[in-house]
This record gives structure tokens, sequence and C-alpha cells, in this order.
């Protein structure tokens, strides 16, 4: 995103909406930290400027990821969806991906207001592919790796800041308390936030399966029950 | 030099020159810019015998020691010069953008001398200034003139700033006045007029990149900060969140809404006119100047009644009143219709507001007739005819003629009874549209004004340091008199500096930081509010000059008539006129009789010399 000199008249409207506190005065003028700014277009959409001072251009590769996970309305080309993840995470409905005895899980990586660097996604990503989890293959931050079996990034993308990507991989629910623990020791060397979610399917009497697990690890958290309501194909084979 | 370009640009039309001038400190701290050094070069330069009409009169225009910096409101221009309506000195200051890029092409100020043979148009970039030839911009409206320029010169909306003049200003109209960046104005006293007089057009200034120095920018932010944080607060934000619109209702329940040319004090249909009203009914679109996060200025498309699609500005609370209550009108879509007319054939709304409402009155009392009028019907609110009636006079047709000598000349014109009817000054200037005989402070202040504009402000934001009574009685002629005498000046410093009193609210404190973090000169609160009262007395030193004497400063009768009804009724300004006047004189240390500044009132102010 940037501003133009020509229009700004440095009223300051737009200051408080950047999510990321990229735009600052300097000289006179409302400035974008290109850096900083993840392309997300909140600025632009909120029509906060009086004068229409933002002009956004996409950008190249490998600048351009950045609108494409920052923006909440802009369709991945991988999911064909707007939205981080795939529409399989939150349902389940579709293909029925996620069977008994495997855990899915997705890493929310950056919130709003901190954002997140390549580098840090790929040093979660590297840790789960040593545990030969299985990544989503058409979600976003899958496509931007070198090669799934190592869950490496390209290396040209490291650098690129988004408001928050989301890693999403499948294993056998036997490898839940190792990866738990990979990935607890991982925290501690990236530069941002990021959440864990698991998805699994309830046991046959409805009770959640890593309910002991996760009890027995001393990790709270909170169930988010998906209803299948049968709309799509609950009982395909995959 | 911090805080200034250093130079002006000297505009000879009768010979078709253009130069720079050097602009020295000295000067700039005894005046600060704008307004005050506008009086300076009119004093210098202009014979007072001089009539307003003579070629050698000049059109001075400025901004101050704030203009292109990013505090609110410092974008504005001021103009000066020997104005049509008085024939005295004039100080009329236009928001908008002009101000701050005029110093971004490299002038704090501009003077144009002499006579153009053909029509020209001035044209201000970041390499210099020319010239241009005006012919085809000729008969224009000054929202037309704005496009056809920008369009002739390749810029953007925001690209450039033009302030023009329409057909009033071409034909010479007295109270013909100068419009841009979208129905801003410098309207008072006729300053258009100058212009047709020189055949200049237009001003147009690119928006140039900004290179002024300052001296501490980073306290000129937090100044900003401060000042948009006022403006926010001040009189609960009413004017940041609504525009001047908001003030009609109130205007109304206080009594000096101007209802059917004084008339009446009681218009029910005050609630339609609302600003809050009309900003969720029509569609609206801010369209603020630079450095300005407030929604004072809006443009507006009409969405209902007869007028609706009609697209321009949202009219300022003045010309709500004119073009609603002052006419008996009561569609807010027409009142947009006529401002935007008004604005656009060149004139001031307030004058044309008491001259349709003049015209009005004498139709319904058979003063005026159709036949007088070619065919108008000028009945109360008659939207149309009003139409009509402003196209005529701007164009100097028929009765307009008459008429496009304001309201006192065509009143005294036609004599009788109607001079009882009409609304003016002994000076010959303008009311803004109040009815001021609910609001006595600016009634004398509009009277005694030697700048034709306001001089003083009773909504200053620091009422001790201006020593306002305190509390108030707006009604008790001791406290008005005290309250107009003891903050002479705040509005004058604004005008100096050039800055827009809805953002700075006379806030002196802050706009001596201002100044001192943009120039370094160290002044102390006491010397601007001084170089406010200085400006004042040199501006009445010229006009006395002019012949502008004391015995001029009345009222006219239905001005200072009595209210026959609202909330104001009983109390009529008249019988305290002249005692008004007299404290007044002695709490300004001027002559009671000639109207001079006393020799130590002149002493204080550094300014014996002009006096000679």
């Amino acid at each position: 995103m940037k501003i133009d000199p020509e229009l700004c008249i440095v009223c300051e409207a737009c200051l408080p909406y950047c999510p990321m506190e990229a735009i600052s005065i300097k000289d006179d003028m409302a400035v974008i930290d290109d850096d900083e700014c993840v392309d997300c277009n909140v600025c632009l959409k909120s029509g906060c400027c009086p004068v229409d001072a933002f002009v956004f251009e996409p950008a190249p590769w490998p600048r351009s990821v950045r609108n494409v996970f920052s923006d909440p309305r802009k369709e991945h080309k991988e999911t064909k969806i707007a939205g981080r993840g795939t529409e399989e995470m939150k349902t389940n409905d579709v293909t029925g991906r996620f069977q008994r005895g495997w855990v899915g899980m997705g890493c929310e990586v950056g919130r709003p207001g901190v954002g997140t660097r390549f580098r840090d996604v790929d040093k979660i990503a590297q840790a789960l592919a040593k545990h030969d989890v299985e990544f989503e293959p058409k979600n976003p931050v899958t496509s931007l790796m070198e090669d799934p079996k190592t869950g490496k990034i390209k290396q040209d993308v490291l650098n690129e800041k988004v408001l928050s990507a989301i890693i999403e991989c499948l294993y056998p629910i036997e490898k839940f308390e190792e990866i738990m623990n990979t990935l607890k020791e991982v925290s501690k060397e990236v530069d941002t936030v990021f959440s864990v979610e698991v998805i699994n399917r309830t046991d046959p009497d409805g009770s959640y399966p890593l309910r002991k697990k996760l009890d027995a690890m001393g990790i709270p958290y909170y169930i988010n029950g998906k209803q299948c309501v049968g709309l799509g194909r609950p009982l395909a084979k995959v | 030099m911090n805080g200034s370009t250093g130079k002006m640009l000297r505009v000879d039309l009768t010979q078709g020159k253009l130069w720079d001038e050097a602009l020295d400190e000295a000067t700039l701290k005894k005046y600060l810019g704008g307004t005050g050094l506008g009086i300076k070069y009119l004093m210098e330069e202009v014979d007072p015998k001089l009539d307003w009409s003579d070629p050698k009169n000049i059109l001075f225009l400025g901004s101050g020691p704030l203009g292109g910096s990013r505090v609110p409101g410092c974008a504005s221009i001021s103009f000066v010069t020997k104005g049509a309506m008085t024939n005295g000195a004039t100080s009329s200051q236009a928001n908008g953008n002009f101000g701050a890029y005029l110093k971004w092409c490299g002038y704090d100020a501009i003077i144009v001398q002499g006579v153009s043979s053909t029509w020209k148009y001035l044209y201000l970039h970041e390499g210099g200034a020319e010239l241009r030839d005006a012919s085809q911009l000729v008969g224009k409206g000054t929202w037309e003139t704005e496009d056809a320029i920008k369009a002739e010169l390749g810029y953007k909306e925001r690209g450039m700033s033009v302030f023009s003049i329409g057909p009033a200003g071409e034909k010479m109209v007295r109270f013909a006045g100068i419009f841009g960046d979208r129905g801003h104005a410098a309207p008072h006293n006729g300053t258009g007029a100058v212009m047709g007089l020189k055949k200049l057009k237009a001003f147009a200034a690119q928006r140039a990149p900004n290179k002024l120095q300052f001296v501490d920018p980073q306290k000129l932010g937090e100044l900003a900060k401060k000042t948009t944080e006022g403006a926010k607060a001040f009189g609960g934000g009413g004017v940041f969140n609504w525009g001047t619109s908001r003030v009609v209702p109130v205007a109304e329940a206080a009594g000096w809404l101007p209802v059917k040319n004084y008339q009446t004090d009681v218009f029910p249909e005050k609630d339609l006119f609302d600003g809050q009203r009309i900003r969720s009914l029509f569609q609206s679109q801010n369209y603020p100047c630079y450095g300005c996060a407030s929604h004072h200025y809006e443009l507006v498309t009409v969405t209902e009644g007869p007028y609706k699609g009609f697209f321009g500005k949202e009219p300022e609370y003045e010309q709500w009143a004119a073009w609603g209550p002052q006419i008996w009108q009561k569609d807010p879509g027409a009142a947009v219709v006529l401002s935007n007319e008004c604005d656009n054939l060149g004139m001031d709304a307030n004058e044309a507001g008491w001259l349709v409402g003049w015209v009005m009155e004498c139709y319904e009392k058979g003063a005026l007739k159709k036949e007088d009028l070619g065919g108008l019907e000028m009945t109360w609110g008659n939207v149309e005819a009003t139409r009509a009636l402003l196209k005529k006079i701007a164009n100097r047709e028929g009765y307009g003629d008459i008429l496009a000598e304001g309201v006192k000349r065509a009143a005294e014109k036609l004599g009788g009874e109607a001079v009882n009817w009409a609304i003016f000054t002994g000076k010959g200037n303008t009311p803004r549209g109040h009815d001021h005989r609910g609001r006595w402070v600016e009634m004398l202040d509009t009277v005694v004004s030697d700048s034709q504009t306001l001089q003083t402000q009773m909504l200053v934001m620091n009422k001790d340091l201006w020593k306002m009574p305190n509390p108030m009685d707006v009604f008790n002629p001791d406290h008005v008199v005290q309250a107009e005498a003891n903050s002479t000046g705040s509005m004058t410093v604004c005008d100096c500096l050039v800055q827009c009193w809805f953002t700075s609210f006379c806030d002196t404190e802050t706009q001596t930081e201002a100044i001192n973090a943009a120039t370094g000169w160290n002044l102390s609160l006491e010397e601007v509010m001084k170089v406010g009262r200085r400006v004042v007395n040199v501006l009445r030193l010229y006009n006395l000059k002019c012949g502008l004497t004391p015995d001029k400063e009345k009222p006219s009768p239905r001005y200072c008539s009595q209210p026959v009804d609202g909330p104001n009724k009983d109390k009529p300004i008249a019988p305290h006129w002249e005692k008004m006047l007299d404290q007044y004189y002695s709490l300004m240390g001027w002559d009671r009789k000639t109207g001079m500044p006393l020799p130590e009132t002149l002493k204080e102010l550094g300014i014996e010399d002009l006096a000679k």
C-alpha cells in the first residue's frame, strides 16, 4: 500500500486503522513503512481517508504473498476461497478428511497487531515436518514450501510479512504428544505468536479422543464443536 | 527563513510583469502575515483618497508563518484590498488549500497591482509564476472556472487550488467575492469586484512539493495534534462532527437566526436544517482542507424534494440562514441549490440574502412590483424567482444593476419607507448571517469593524486570557462592550496567521507556541495578542483616512430594531447604542470625536509613524 504524497492532507485519520501500526507522519506526510505493511488493504477499504490518498497496486512475487495472506477478502488461488486455511478444516463435511485415529492440525501464526514473517512460519513447518506429518496440499502455506517433506519455505518469501498464515497438516493420533512438545520448543524461537488447533472426529460414543492426553499434558483447551449436518458427503470414503 | 519562504510575488497587470520581492523578518514579526502584512502594504501603497475602483488599488493575498505546515486550518488565505462596499480597508479569509499551495510554490504572499487590458489568470507552480490568457474563462462560474483551469493545465482535483471570480466579479458587482476549492470564499467587501476591475479571473496554484523549513517540526506536529483535540472538544464537537449547519436550530432557540428579513425570530422549520439531519438525509462526502481532520466542510447531493440529485457544496450556516429562514424558504434542498448558485455566480451569500429578503419585503408591501423586477414575482420563499434574480444581479441586468450595488445603496436609491426595511451598517459593510439583535457583541463588532469581518470572537478558547466578562450577560451593555473591546484582535490574530477559526477557536496560547516552533522568534503571548490589536488599529488609521469616520458607525434602523417576537422581544439595543460606543472608544484608547487612536495607544502598539 502507498499513500499518494500529492493527496495526503496529514489529518491522521488513517493512523488508528492500520493493524500493523505501519502508518506514521514523517516530514509532514503520512507514510507507510513498506517493510511492515502487509498489504491487507484495511486502510483503503475502511474509507477512512477523506481525500482517497491510498493507492494499492498488486505487487510482483514475492511481495505478492502479503496481500493474499493478509486481506481477508482476497481469494487464494490454491484454495479458491477467501481465508487462510481450507474449508475442510472448518467442516470436515466435504471430503471426510479427518478420520478416527488421525489428528488434523492447524498452526495459526501471527495475529493483527503482530503479524508474522514467513521465516517464523518456516521454523514451525520444519519442526512439524520432522515428525513426518502430511501437509495439506491445498493449503496456501504448503504451496509456498520448497518440499512438503521438509516443510522448508521458499527462500525468497522468508522475509515477507503477513497478517497471519495457517499451516495445516495431518498425522496419526499416536504422535500427538511428541508434536505438541516440539511446538512448545519451537515457540521459544519464533518472533510472533501462534495458536494451535486440532481437528478430530469424536469417538463413536461422542467423547473427545484427545481430552485425556491434553489433561495429562496440562494444556488448556477450548472445544469448538462443528456440526456435520450432512449437507456435504459425511460418509465419504477416503 | 524558518516558517517563511522569505519572499512575495509582485504582479503588475498593466505592464504584464512579475517579479519577486524579499520579505524581512522584522516586518513579519510585527505583522505575522496574512491580514497584518496586507494592511501594511495597503497603507503604504494605496492612497486612501482614491476610489476602490482606481487602477492604483492593489489586491494582496497572503498566508502566514504556519501556512503550509500541518497545523490544522493554516492552509487558508487572506485577501486585503480597498473594498467596494465601504471604499475602505478589507480583509477577507477563505479556507481551502491556497495558502499552503502558495507557500509550497515559493511565496508567502502576492500583490497584484495595475489593470490588465485583456482577461488573465495567474498560474503558480513549482518553477515560478506566469500570467495566462483567461479569455476562454470569461462568463464562467467559479466551479466551472476551477474545472476549466485544472483541465487546461492537466491537474487532478486536489493537485491544484483555484480561487476565481464568477460573472458577478467580472461585472464588478459590489459584493462580488473570490471563491475556490469548491465553494470556499473570501466574500467580504467586494474582493471579487477588485479582481473584476483588474481583469484578473483567477489564481491557480499547483500543489508543489513542500520544501518549507520550520525550526521545530516535531513540536509543530505535537501542536497540530493539540489543535485537533481542541477543535474536537470545543462546543461538544458540534462543528467538528456536523459542520456549521448544526448551528441553525441553536440560533433559532436563542433568537439570533435571521428570519424573514428580521420581521420575526420564529422559524418553525428550523430542525429541517439541522446539520446532523442534513448529513443523515443527503449524501455527504467529506472534503477537508490540508492538515484538517474536522468534518466541517463537505460536498453534498440532495436526495429529496424538487432539487433531488443536485450536487454541490454543503452550505455553511450563514448560507442556510440566507437561503432558508431569511427568505422564508423551507426546503433544505433548495437552500443547497441557491447557495451553490450564489457561489458560482461569485457573490457574497450574506449580502445577497439581505438583498433578496429586502426585495421580498418590498414586493410584499408594494414598494417593488413585478414590472420593476423584470417580471419576477418575488414572493417569500420563491426559489425559482430568487435564482433568476441572482442571475440578473450578477449580470447587472435591469433592476439587477441597482441591486448589484448592495442593499444599502439600493434601498437609499429606492427611498421612502423601504430604507427602513433594509439591513446594513453605516459603513456599508455586511452583517454576517445572524439576527444580531440577539447577538449584541457581534452587532457592535460588525458596525465598528475596520476589516469588514469579525475582529473579535465571543467564543475564544481562553476567556480569562482575553478578559471576557465571566459569567457574561450577553444583553448587558457593559458586558457587551467589555467583551468586544477586551477581546479585540483575537480573530485578527487568526487572520494574520492565517488560521481557520473552526480549528483554532482563538486558542492564542497554542497559536503562540506554534508561531515559535515554526519561526524560532520566541514571541510572548502578550506580543502575539498585541499583533492583533496593532492590526486592528492600523486598519482603523487607514479607514479614517478613507473617510470612514465614527458618525458612520451605526446599524441601519431595521438592523437594530426591537425584535417583535422570540426570546429577545423585550431587548432593544438601540437605546444603549451611543453609550456603548462611548465606552468602547474609551476602552480601545480612541478619540471619541475623531475616531483616532490616542497617542499612547499608538505608542503602545509601535505604530506612531503611521498616524501622520
